[in-house]
């Protein structure tokens, strides 16, 4: 069955066990976090994990900008410029030219206008899609965070968007996250983005980690997750 | 009748001369592909030529958008100070943030308002010419609904009594039909922008598919385009086959032709391939170069692959050459592709005419074929590659690119 569905492990401290091996390629799956929790670390460690493996990496980022992200992955020994050197990653940065950093485009990072510029954001990753397809037959992405895009945009501006970019990743064998903060949406607009999504996962206030969904059968569903010195460790419950 | 050239290599022709005045048009673009480089790049030529610019913001600051036209290599600065360049910031009000540009509207949600802040933009630039660039028409619907597409008709009046044209940017996201509909209805002119996808964007090509202005619908001609930086818009053919018998002075082409060139020979004779990168006249274009030697042959079919034309080089003293071109053409199965015939060596005595080549070769007066010869015959040198004249290599890609595109 893994290998039909061409699984491709996180390499993230036991959350393989919990999601059936891992992620297949061409799978977005919706991961609903607390604001309060640093979801964004998650999502670093998981590109990370994927660069040790030379599998290249999109980090779509709404709410820090690349520099800022780098800073907050070294001190769990996640040294992200390494991929940079190894051009294994590319950035889509909304962040900071909307909060005025003096900063410009470079090589490996796309500096969009921000969470309304939904067209530029579309070339970024369609750009980065392009680089990956002559490197490797598929890639880890994470897309942080829905949740700011729904501030400034209108629901079906978004639901466009994800109808346009879902497709474009899955053929392109993308597979990775996107977040979105729990408690801060409409219900309608969080059954609407489960029902577009392969899968979704839920982390309460407490680390607590509840799979709804996934593309491939796990027997757990339940887990706990820790956050130590050198990254994330899950404990299935 | 007056247009306003873009200098996007070969649109101006499909637009017969350029943007009418006070008219609106739209750079139709799939999802993934770049359209602002060809209004930044439409709005310098503007610019440089003396017009006003206005460039309508809804989806990022002013700075965002004078950071990107400077990494295409060009610069705002100049117009902006000597009041020719003006942003209408429709952006700020939906962040929340306060505008720091002379015009801008506090509800970019209310298109009523734009359209104020834009008469007011207009009366500033004065009476000469004045493009407006709207960044963009998919964020209009966005964010100010469907019923905007009614208030641009009314801009287009504006645009009549200020003197002014429109130059919209639109995404075309999965939107209803009827919206789609109504936004190709009020366009003039639409220039789209599309792609070849297989997994991920390949290539992409634009197709000017409504000139109103001329009755005539172009749909059907796609030009090949990239984005380069600096640069801007170029024509983009990736892969030109030169062929031709040996010593007929493919080499010659090639490195006479190419920005930059390389060869992969022996003792002067191209045993594996002639690569060459041609910038030249707005379109960026690769040329491969084949071995003339029979006993090469089993790589012309290689060679030729996925090419998009084939310079096909003769020597003109040499009728054995001409046969052997059509043999090649076959082989690497580029029969049926755009064609030029450049007659080599055109000033060599034993050099025949133009015509006597066509009858020698079988070919229609459709295919052009182009008398090249060396820039100076004293400083050729056996078993290296010519520098040809250049308005003769110049001739024959003029000639070739018009067929391709």
């Amino acid at each position: 069955m893994a290998e039909q569905l061409s699984i491709i492990p996180t390499n993230i401290a036991g959350f393989d066990e919990i999601a059936g091996g891992g992620l297949p390629r061409g799978s977005c799956i919706l991961l609903i976090v607390p604001p309060v929790i640093d979801a964004h670390l998650f999502c670093l460690e998981y590109i990370y994990r994927g660069i040790l493996e030379k599998e290249p990496g999109l980090i779509v980022t709404m709410n820090y900008s690349p520099e800022d992200l780098k800073l907050r992955a070294m001190p769990y020994g996640w040294f992200l410029a390494r991929g940079e050197q190894q051009n294994l990653i590319r950035w889509v940065d909304g962040y900071s030219l909307n909060a005025r950093k003096d900063v410009t485009s470079t090589d490996t990072i796309k500096r969009i206008g921000g969470s309304i510029a939904l067209s530029d954001l579309t070339i970024g990753m369609s750009q980065a899609q392009k680089d990956f397809f002559s490197m490797n037959d598929y890639y880890k992405f994470v897309f942080d965070s829905l949740s700011t895009l729904f501030i400034y945009n209108d629901p079906n501006t978004i639901y466009r968007f994800l109808r346009t970019i879902l497709p474009k990743l899955r053929d392109s064998n993308g597979l990775g996250f996107f977040l979105m903060g729990s408690g801060m949406h409409d219900p309608q607009v969080e059954m609407t983005l489960r029902y577009m999504m392969d899968g979704t996962i839920e982390i309460n206030d407490n680390l607590d980690l509840k799979i709804l969904s996934l593309p491939t059968p796990s027997p757990v569903r339940a887990a706990h997750m820790n956050l130590t010195k050198n990254g994330f460790v899950i404990d299935p419950k | 009748m007056n247009t306003y050239a873009t200098s996007i290599p070969r649109l101006d022709e499909f637009l017969d001369g350029g943007l009418k005045p006070s008219t609106l048009t739209v750079l139709w673009a799939y999802p993934g592909i770049e359209n602002a480089p060809f209004a930044y790049q439409t709005l310098m030529e503007r610019l440089e030529s003396g017009d006003s610019c206005i460039y309508i913001t809804q989806s990022k600051l002013g700075l965002t958008v004078e950071d990107e036209i400077r990494h295409y290599g060009w610069g705002i600065e100049k117009y902006k100070e000597a009041g020719k360049f003006f942003f209408l910031d429709a952006y700020s009000g939906l962040i929340n943030a306060e505008s720091e540009e002379r015009f801008s509207v506090k509800n970019a949600k209310d298109i009523t308002q734009i359209t104020d802040a834009l008469k007011n933009a207009l009366d500033a630039t004065g009476s000469g010419h004045t493009l407006v660039v709207c960044d963009s028409l998919s964020t209009l619907i966005d964010h100010c609904g469907e019923n905007c597409l009614d208030e641009l008709i009314k801009w287009k009046d504006i645009f009549k009594e200020k003197n002014a044209t429109g130059f919209f940017l639109f995404t075309e996201w999965p939107y209803e039909t009827k919206v789609l509909n109504k936004a190709r209805l009020i366009s003039d002119a639409i220039i789209q922008l599309k792609a070849i996808e297989e997994k991920v964007i390949l290539r992409e090509f634009f197709i000017v598919s409504k000139v109103s202005w001329n009755g005539k619908s172009k749909e059907g001609v796609s030009v090949p385009f990239k984005i380069s930086v600096p640069g801007g818009v170029k024509v983009y053919i990736p892969k030109i086959l030169v062929t031709g018998a040996y010593n007929a002075g493919k080499s010659s082409f090639v490195h006479s032709a190419s920005t930059k060139a390389v060869s992969v020979d022996r003792v002067g004779t191209t045993v594996a391939l002639d690569h060459g990168h041609v910038d030249y006249s707005g379109f960026s274009v690769d040329l491969f170069g084949t071995p003339g030697q029979e006993r090469f042959d089993p790589i012309l079919e290689l060679l030729g692959g996925e090419s998009l034309g084939v310079i096909a080089v003769v020597d003109s003293t040499n009728e054995q050459s001409f046969h052997r071109v059509n043999d090649m053409l076959i082989r690497s199965k580029s029969i049926g592709l755009p064609v030029v015939i450049v007659a080599n060596k055109a000033n060599l005595e034993g050099a025949l005419s133009i015509d006597k080549i066509r009858e020698k070769m079988h070919v229609s007066d459709a295919v052009p074929i182009v008398p090249v010869t060396a820039e100076d015959l004293s400083k050729v040198k056996v078993n290296e590659p010519a520098k040809l004249k250049d308005e003769d290599v110049h001739a024959v890609l003029d000639a070739l690119f018009s067929r391709i595109v």
